[in-house]
């Protein structure tokens, strides 16, 4: 699978993950699904936990966000959030509380020289599972 | 006359199991009637919120007018004409 972003949608979610160190950052992004996935616009969320190892977005900006989607009849096709200390890989934490089949988790990782984002489907029998496989999603930015 | 009901918003993982439409009307009561009641008419989607027990599964968040009805009365909460309800699939990690 190949997830597609434009470079100023890239760009912001960047900022916005390194504009909430020492904390992760998250945000969502809608786009066009199904198959190879084309990201389109982004909403950049707070995390309510507040936390440099767990992310949760406010209620509000989430249901916001959401419906904005749906508006605009966008699909969403990822869920990104920042490692600030580790690698840009799915977290033991990350797969437990992942429950959105088919979207792309984008983990940027701020915890080496310059931004490290990956993009990461997690799989699951049931989304209600805690286990997962992880699946590497090509990033293409441009 | 503007005929005035709930509003539960169904998320994309679930809109297949309601007919795939993103909303539908249902009347007021609590949350357990309503989604109950959804359930009775769509049992698939009962069984992806629900645990066997009757509690809702523990990552399925549901909202009334922007709230998590966890903070509230939880699925006692009483939502009434104009309310809009909202499930989500919890969106966390580490």
């Amino acid at each position: 699978m190949k997830l597609s972003i434009p470079q100023d949608v890239y760009d912001q979610m960047i900022k916005h993950c390194q504009e909430g160190m020492p904390n992760e950052a998250c945000g969502l992004v809608g786009g066009a699904g199904g198959g190879d996935a084309v990201a389109s616009k982004i909403y950049l969320l707070n995390n309510a936990a507040a936390s440099p190892v767990y992310y949760r977005p406010d209620d509000k900006g989430l249901l916001a966000a959401m419906n904005d989607i749906d508006t605009n009849e966008l699909d969403l096709v990822a869920i990104f959030h920042s490692h600030v200390a580790s690698h840009a890989f799915p977290s033991p934490t990350d797969v437990r509380e992942a429950h959105y089949p088919g979207v792309v988790y984008l983990i940027i990782s701020l915890a080496g020289l310059g931004p490290d984002a990956r993009g990461f489907l997690i799989n699951k029998k049931d989304w209600r599972d805690d286990a997962g496989e992880i699946e590497s999603v090509e990033l293409v930015v441009s | 006359m503007t005929l005035v009901s709930v509003e539960l918003k169904i998320p994309a993982l679930l809109r297949s199991h309601v007919g795939g439409v993103k909303q539908l009307e249902v009347p007021e009561g609590s949350l357990r009637e309503l989604l109950e009641a959804v359930a009775a008419e769509h049992p698939a989607f009962g069984t992806q919120i629900f645990e066997e027990e009757g509690a809702l599964h523990r990552f399925v968040n549901v909202y009334v007018n922007d709230e998590d009805a966890r903070y509230l009365d939880g699925l006692e909460t009483q939502v009434v004409d104009g309310d809009v309800v909202a499930i989500l699939p919890a969106v966390a990690g580490g």
